[in-house]
């Protein structure tokens, strides 16, 4: 047991990486389906666009995910070659995990909300979509710096 | 302006031309003629056609492509059907508008026909025991029938009790159900009074069928077939749908051609006149002024066309005009919203910036590829034209700049090559092996970029003959930035280094002193002056985050390529597996990859975007042009081939 623990920890690294922005991608893009679906209702033509606006805070998902992979990938859980860590290095996993893990899971709340917003502008002036996508892409720059900053972390960590 | 009588052949002609603004203003003269009759009419047609074509969409939808689906239905017609098609409009928008009519008239009666039926079927159905005639149901001469339904635990204490009472009084049982019994009582009419009553006593309700006449169970067979031919009724309405939805095409071409004429009736409000002429002014652009001008002066001899450059106090309407290449950046700066009138169109100049972002975000030759022919594909399918058609052109550019950034940062569909045949692609540095060079090369991109934007700056001044402000503003900022830049990092630039950084430290400490003296230039106060000047050195922390910011590009960049990276790990898994092995890692790859294109595409045309917006236009771009609107053919369902002859 204690000299699992430190791989115990690294899985733990890779689960708080892919729930928590997983959690937020699927609450910011249902905030944007569910607003959608009611202008489809009225305008089955605007899917198209509506589709668009939904998998913006989807990215979330898809950032802590990748985090996951990378650690995953760095503690041998990829093919088979688990390596067994010290106590130590799964903490640094943990903390590496930890930006995207918090800012990945508000902020696609948040950019869902921006979104969801945003289908109102496609709902009555579709020819300003494209400013309600940049309006949600600008939540997008905190996730994007926290992913960086999760996975130069995890490069960093020595195992 | 000219005669009155010209007005509908102006106002068709600048609709064909397309090319003028008009203004709302003319003049201060009133307008002397009022559309508001032809425009009642126009839009009762209108209304027509919209409910003809919102009935056969409910009935038969249009079949729709792919792509169509996305981009929404239009009808392409030629020149030749467009004019057959729109040949005695309002008759046929009336014919269309009664064959919609009729068939959702006999659709409603039909349903409402087969709701009494299935009403009556459910009514007599537990009846369908009686062999009498409902219509003999009845108070006779002598006897009195009823039908009705009781208690199924008590009744027949009840009407043993009301039998007692009454003399004659009998009962037979049609059906029993678990909490209903259905009767048919007999009562001699001499006592029909107390019959009733008696009846009503021991819980009989009583059932009426006045409606019908025979047995149920004929009744029921009679109506069974009635909804038989009520189906076949609906298989004709469906031959009648079938007829009408072949007018489609024609509801469509009406409906623009209604529509255009509305708009000409509609931009009749803003011409000015007296009695008997007419003026209307407008905006047009000066290289169309011309054929403008032979067109509308062929019209008649009568009309006179007057130009003259935009007064002092105007605000001219904003058109971007650029070449080829750089007119497929206009969307992007369209987006954010037009230039004012006379400052810089920045497309040109973020066009290159956009082109390598995009590329960096998507970091993948092969994908380059797919995007381009994606795009190539796209222009011949839809025939797009305008900002459609840029938007297009665009995305084949910034395929093409990913295959040239795929391939110096070695990815084909990730490393695919390096996994398959030992391959090592990269050019320039491989992202997966050195990361930080990638972050590197962001920041510096950044660099680039928001120098670029403050030169642009200083050359607006200087075209403005604003020599000082490009100076104060932008050369000592630029001064200022580079020396930060050489006192932080010319340490370790080689031998020489050291003698760098001191230099970058004086030349620092000169342009910040440049700076403390100047950015308050517009205080009176000497102190008021200093204090500003000082405050704008904090602005440093803008143009820090700024740079910050582009280390997105690097964040994107580095997700495809893992993502991409894991696709090929996870997909080849599976190709040792003999025969069928190679055909699931081939599909699963093909898969894997298109879906990191599409979630990839979105996040690099948007922050490639946002990067042009917030970081680039922030240091030179002048916002709240008003866009130059013509005066043209805008329709909804139809595009016309060689529309401007229509």
């Amino acid at each position: 047991m204690e000299g699992f623990l430190g791989t115990i920890l690294g899985f733990l690294g890779v689960a708080l990486a892919i729930i928590t922005p997983g959690i937020g991608s699927s609450v910011g893009v249902g905030l944007v389906g569910r607003s959608g679906a009611g202008v489809i209702t009225e305008d089955p033509d605007k899917f198209g666009s509506i589709l668009l606006l939904e998998a913006i805070p989807g990215t979330q998902g898809v950032y802590g995910f990748l985090t996951g992979l990378m650690i995953m990938i760095r503690i041998g859980a990829l093919g088979g070659g688990l390596r067994t860590l010290t106590v130590g290095q799964g903490i640094l996993f943990i903390m590496a995990a930890m930006p995207i893990a918090v800012v990945g899971w508000v902020s696609a709340i948040f950019q869902g909300r921006v979104a969801a917003a945003g289908v109102g502008i496609v709902a009555k002036r579709p020819e300003e979509m494209g400013k309600a996508v940049i309006l949600a892409a600008m939540v997008e720059t905190y996730a994007v710096l926290s992913l960086l900053a999760s996975l130069l972390l995890v490069f960093s960590v020595n195992v | 302006m000219g005669h009155e009588s010209r007005i509908g052949d102006v106002v068709t002609t600048l609709q064909r031309l397309g090319t003028v603004e008009v203004s709302a203003d003319t003049a201060d003269l009133s307008c002397p003629f009022n559309p508001a009759a032809g425009l009642a009419h126009v839009d009762s047609v209108m209304s027509e056609l919209k409910y003809s074509i919102d009935i056969m969409g409910r009935h038969r939808r249009i079949s729709k492509t792919a792509i169509e689906s996305f981009t929404g239905y239009r009808l392409r017609l030629t020149d030749d059907e467009w004019t057959t098609y729109v040949e005695d409009g309002a008759e046929n928008a009336h014919r269309i508008y009664a064959m919609a009519r009729a068939v959702e008239q006999s659709l409603a009666d039909l349903a409402a026909a087969e709701t009494r039926i299935l009403t009556s079927c459910e009514q007599l159905e537990p009846w369908k025991e009686l062999r009498v005639p409902v219509e003999q149901v009845t108070a006779g001469r002598y006897v009195g029938l009823a039908l009705g339904t009781a208690e199924p635990r008590s009744y027949e204490a009840a009407l043993g009790d009301a039998a007692a009472a009454v003399d004659g009084l009998s009962w037979e049982v049609v059906a029993a159900e678990k909490d209903k019994v259905r009767l048919m009582v007999a009562y001699p009419m001499s006592a029909a009074d107390d019959a009733i009553r008696a009846l009503a006593q021991a819980g009989f309700a009583k059932v009426s069928f006045e409606q019908y006449s025979g047995i149920p169970s004929d009744i029921i067979a009679q109506l069974e077939d009635d909804l038989r031919s009520i189906e076949a009724q609906r298989a004709q309405i469906g031959r009648d749908i079938d007829a009408l939805v072949e007018e489609r095409p024609r509801a469509f071409a009406l409906y623009d051609f209604f529509a255009l004429e509305r708009a000409r009736l509609d931009v009749t409000h803003k011409f000015g006149g007296t009695e008997r002429t007419f003026v209307v002014e407008g905006w047009v652009q000066l290289a169309n002024l011309q054929e403008f001008r032979t067109a509308i002066e062929q019209i008649a001899d009568d009309i006179v066309v007057l130009d003259r450059p935009p007064g002092e106090d105007e605000e001219p309407p904003v058109e971007l005009e650029n070449n080829r290449f750089a007119s497929a950046f206009e969307p992007v700066t369209k987006m954010m919203g037009y230039p004012k009138q006379g400052s810089l169109d920045p497309s040109p100049f973020l066009g290159p910036f956009f082109l390598v972002f995009f590329g960096l975000c998507m970091t993948d030759a092969a994908y380059g590829i797919v995007i381009a022919a994606l795009a190539y594909w796209l222009i011949g399918q839809t025939r797009a034209r305008g900002m459609g058609r840029q938007f297009l052109n665009l995305l084949i550019m910034s395929g093409l700049a990913t295959v040239f950034v795929g391939a110096m940062l070695g990815g084909w569909a990730g490393d695919l090559l390096q996994r398959l045949f030992g391959w090592r692609t990269a050019i320039l540095f491989d992202p997966m092996e050195e990361p930080t060079k990638f972050l590197i090369l962001s920041f510096a991109l950044g660099v680039i970029q928001i120098y670029t934007g403050i030169i642009l700056k200083a050359y607006d001044n200087i075209r403005r003959g604003d020599w000082l402000s490009a100076i104060f503003d932008q050369v000592f900022w630029l001064v200022f930035l580079t020396s930060i830049g050489l006192a932080l990092g010319g340490g370790y630039l080689g031998p020489s280094g050291p003698a760098i950084a001191s230099a970058g430290q004086k030349l620092l400490l000169a342009s910040a002193i440049g700076l403390v003296l100047t950015q308050g230039r517009h205080h009176k106060n000497p102190l008021m002056r200093i204090g500003s000047g000082l405050l704008s050195l904090y602005n440093t922390t803008g143009y820090m985050s700024d740079i910050v910011s582009y280390a997105r590009l690097f964040g994107l960049g580095f997700t495809s390529t893992v993502l991409a990276s894991v696709m090929n790990d996870l997909m080849l898994r599976p190709a040792g597996i003999p025969v069928i092995g190679p055909i699931i890692a081939l599909i699963g790859l093909v898969f894997g990859h298109l879906f990191n294109i599409l979630i990839n595409i979105i996040g690099a045309y948007v922050h490639s975007s946002r990067l042009q917006y917030v970081e680039f236009f922030g240091k030179f771009f002048e916002a709240g042009g008003r866009r130059f609107m013509p005066f043209g053919m805008s329709t909804k369902y139809v595009d016309v081939e060689n529309a401007k002859g229509a």
